[in-house]
């Protein structure tokens, strides 16, 4: 392996032969390259390129550029006032080590089923940002996650930063909750809600996840639940009318059937979590 | 690949092959041996070095990637030679070790937490070994002589450079660490 | 009758270790800090079949690489040695360092490459060719023990090495008093220590003391000493065993004539084989083997 490219313009050059991976954080590639499974013939390292780096706020959205660390975002409060999902899920990811050199767009690009980053993507209808070789362009994240590890990106092609929405409203709560074995190993099960209440404590805008159960995260339309106070009956309802057929896997962790049922319950504490936090931010106030 | 690093404070040189990690060129190229070998896959901790004094898996970085930052490893941390800093003193007064394979990397673990935060709660010396294994002493100890060190360095009033805010999740009190505990049930 | 601690002077006082002062420094001497001039170093192809017969070694292209110095195979290695230690009375139950006719387990070393560095030696086990003929595998202890399970060490006769009943009391006569009968059978998993150094050996034969030099990553130093010496490796006067990990970090001991088979100076020749070719014109060089996380020991001749 011989080359590090440094200059978007070289990048791009190599980026054009098949041979060639990039290398951002490296804590999901280098391990692969330790153990001899992926052998290119040259990385370009992307990690300080200026175009791919930085956060910045947009009409409703936030811009992350994708070579943001993970322990930036996690620490940085325009996530933490703007994308609270986000900053709720990064203490869960790896181990600070790994955090401080894992970027967000290389857990986007890596596209594990149960990993929090592309959870949140999912939840929230984010938009990934891409560079490519006929300049830059941007999907959805359903048109992005297509399969377990396995994304859309084409050859000489990178994800640039990705887009998260920001909701307007003032009173805004998220819920987290994941299984695994230990902290910080892959989740089991893992489910992320955003709920935004009105000042008369009815929910004004909801939006439910599930990563670790299928081959990719999913969203679940719980919209159903506009209008309602949230209350016990009505989340357990609308959870379990989307969360009885969902496509889920078994291996050697889980079965199907453990990961829907756990889905289902992690789902209800993350709507109900959510809403605690969303019901203590003060009505009628600032944000 | 000629690279310049900027190791322990001093400009090292080395014509390093862009395959060598920053972990073997440490080791082979600059004959700095207290960082480890664990599991070279980036799990256990024992390669952890500090790079602009964030914790960093030195098996996970190649050579030629670490130009341009400050590298410090455990041999940056004695004030001198033949003494010890307040928390490798620690360790040494807690016994915070038995073989002493993770403790360079848990040291410098510390050392980055105690920068930040100067009273750790017990979650928070926790989280911040979280990535480094140690498979003889069960931990205890270790917690104990960060929370040693934590004392003793309050009681010196030694100044913490990065000490300016919003650093440390857990110290913020952040609902993110408060509200979350791990969710275990049996299957 | 106890005295009072507060009189002693080391016994139950809070009293630091000593050797902690410099591993919170950096400064332990682990297997992989050994570096010796002209070290080589060792990496190890295994097999991926849970059984499987050894056909061929083709070790050609790994040779032609440059700075690969040597490759060794089992055949070879058994030629030189005798078989490793074997805790029970199972005489035909050989195990080797390196497979010999043929793989027992997935991940049993088959072929040992030498070369300057780690990353070379490792490069060169991708060019060894080997070919396997599969063979009929058992997993299961439980399956082990049926009659018509594939033999592991067929000139054994079995897969049973050790079948032991413990009793404790009057067995049958107690079953006989009480009222209800309990069946149960509780299978024990596979163990294995995992320290975070790994595994790791370091070795230099010195001509001139007639001395191994041995640096392992281990607390027994039984095995280090006697290992080498059983294996027939000569001509051995003294081994000087060095352990790393934990405060035992250098102990010497010697390996007295009797146990290396042959009294000093009338050595064994098991050795012939080695003598001669390539291998034996690269013996008579001296040098020092190192390997870190799963090498071998390099026999060397005179």
């Amino acid at each position: 392996m011989s080359g590090l490219a440094r200059s978007r313009k070289r990048a791009s050059c190599w980026r054009a032969t098949r041979d060639a991976r990039l290398i951002a954080g490296g804590q999901t590639l280098v391990p692969m390259l330790a153990m001899r499974l992926a052998r290119p013939a040259k990385l370009i390292d992307i990690l300080r390129l200026p175009e791919l780096a930085g956060i910045r706020e947009e009409a409703g959205a936030v811009v992350v550029g994708a070579t943001t660390r993970q322990a930036q975002a996690e620490r940085h409060p325009v996530i933490r006032a703007s994308v609270p999902m986000l900053a709720r899920v990064l203490p869960w990811v790896g181990h600070p080590p790994t955090r401080n050199r894992g970027t967000v767009g290389g857990s986007i690009a890596n596209a594990d089923p149960s990993a929090e980053i592309p959870l949140v993507a999912v939840t929230l209808s984010a938009d990934i940002l891409l560079a490519t070789t006929d300049g830059p362009t941007s999907m959805p994240t359903d048109d992005f996650f297509i399969g377990p590890m396995l994304t859309t990106i084409g050859q000489g092609e990178c994800v640039s930063a990705i887009r998260f929405p920001v909701w307007p409203h003032r009173r805004i709560g998220v819920g987290f909750f994941e299984i695994s074995a230990r902290r910080s190993d892959f989740a089991f099960v893992a489910a992320a809600a955003q709920v935004a209440l009105g000042d008369d404590g009815s929910c004004l805008d909801v939006a439910l996840g599930v990563g670790g159960v299928g081959d990719r995260p999913l969203r679940l339309d719980v919209s159903s639940l506009i209008g309602t106070e949230l209350d016990p009956a009505s989340v357990t309802d609308a959870v379990k009318a989307v969360s009885s057929d969902l496509d889920a896997m078994s291996d050697l962790h889980a079965s199907a059937a453990y990961r829907r049922r756990v889905a289902s319950v992690l789902c209800i504490r993350a709507l109900e979590q959510a809403r605690i936090e969303a019901a203590a931010k003060s009505a009628g106030g600032a944000r | 690949m000629k690279v310049d690093l900027r190791i322990n404070g001093a400009i090292r040189s080395a014509d390093i092959e862009p395959r060598k990690t920053l972990l073997d060129a440490l080791r082979e190229n600059f004959l700095l041996n207290g960082t480890h070998a664990g599991c070279e896959h980036g799990v256990c901790g024992a390669c952890t070095v500090l790079v602009d004094g964030e914790p960093v898996r030195s098996c996970l970085m190649f050579a030629v990637q670490a130009d341009g930052y400050e590298i410090t490893t455990i041999e940056g941390l004695a004030p001198a030679p033949g003494e010890l800093s307040v928390i490798q003193d620690a360790f040494c007064e807690t016994h915070g070790l038995q073989c002493g394979y993770c403790t360079p990397g848990m040291i410098l673990a510390a050392h980055a937490l105690l920068q930040h935060t100067v009273t750790p709660t017990r979650e928070d010396i926790v989280e911040a070994i979280s990535g480094n294994i140690c498979r003889c002493t069960g931990y205890g100890q270790i917690v104990e002589a960060v929370e040693f060190a934590a004392d003793r360095l309050r009681k010196a009033n030694t100044p913490r450079p990065h000490h300016d805010g919003p650093h440390h999740a857990h110290a913020e009190g952040v609902p993110a660490a408060a509200a979350d505990k791990p969710v275990v049930e049996a299957k | 009758m106890s005295a009072d601690p507060s009189s002693f002077r080391f016994v139950s006082t809070n009293r630091r270790v000593r050797e902690d002062r410099r591993f919170v420094a950096g400064h332990g001497h682990f297997v992989a800090d050994v570096a010796l001039e002209g070290m080589l170093h060792v990496a190890i192809l295994p097999s991926q079949h849970p059984a499987a017969r050894i056909v061929s070694i083709d070790a050609s292209a790994a040779l032609a690489m440059p700075g690969v110095h040597y490759v060794l195979t089992g055949d070879e290695l058994a030629a030189a040695t005798d078989p490793l230690m074997n805790g029970l009375d199972t005489p035909k139950v050989q195990r080797h360092p390196l497979a010999v006719g043929q793989t027992r387990y997935a991940g049993e070393w088959v072929v040992a490459v030498v070369a300057d560095t780690r990353a070379l030696a490792e490069d060169a086990t991708e060019k060894v060719r080997v070919t396997y003929e599969p063979l009929p595998f058992v997993m299961n202890a439980e399956e082990a023990l049926k009659p018509d399970s594939p033999p592991v060490h067929p000139a054994h006769g079995s897969n049973v090495l050790l079948d032991r009943t413990f009793v404790w009391g009057e067995v049958d006569k107690h079953f006989a008093e009480s009222p209800r009968h309990l069946r149960s059978a509780s299978p024990g998993g596979r163990n294995s220590t995992v320290p975070i150094e790994t595994f790791g050996v370091a070795a230099s034969w010195d001509p001139w003391r007639d001395m191994l030099d041995v640096w392992a990553s281990i607390q027994m130093p039984n095995i280090p000493i006697r290992s080498p010496a059983r294996c027939g490796f000569r001509p051995m006067a003294c081994a000087c065993i060095r352990m790393s990990m934990s405060a035992a970090a250098t102990v010497s001991s010697a390996a007295s004539a009797d146990r290396a088979g042959g009294a000093s100076g009338a050595p064994a020749r098991p050795s012939r084989a080695l003598d001669r070719g390539p291998a034996g014109e690269h013996a008579r060089r001296r040098r020092a083997w190192s390997g870190t996380h799963f090498r071998r020991r390099r026999r060397l001749q005179q």
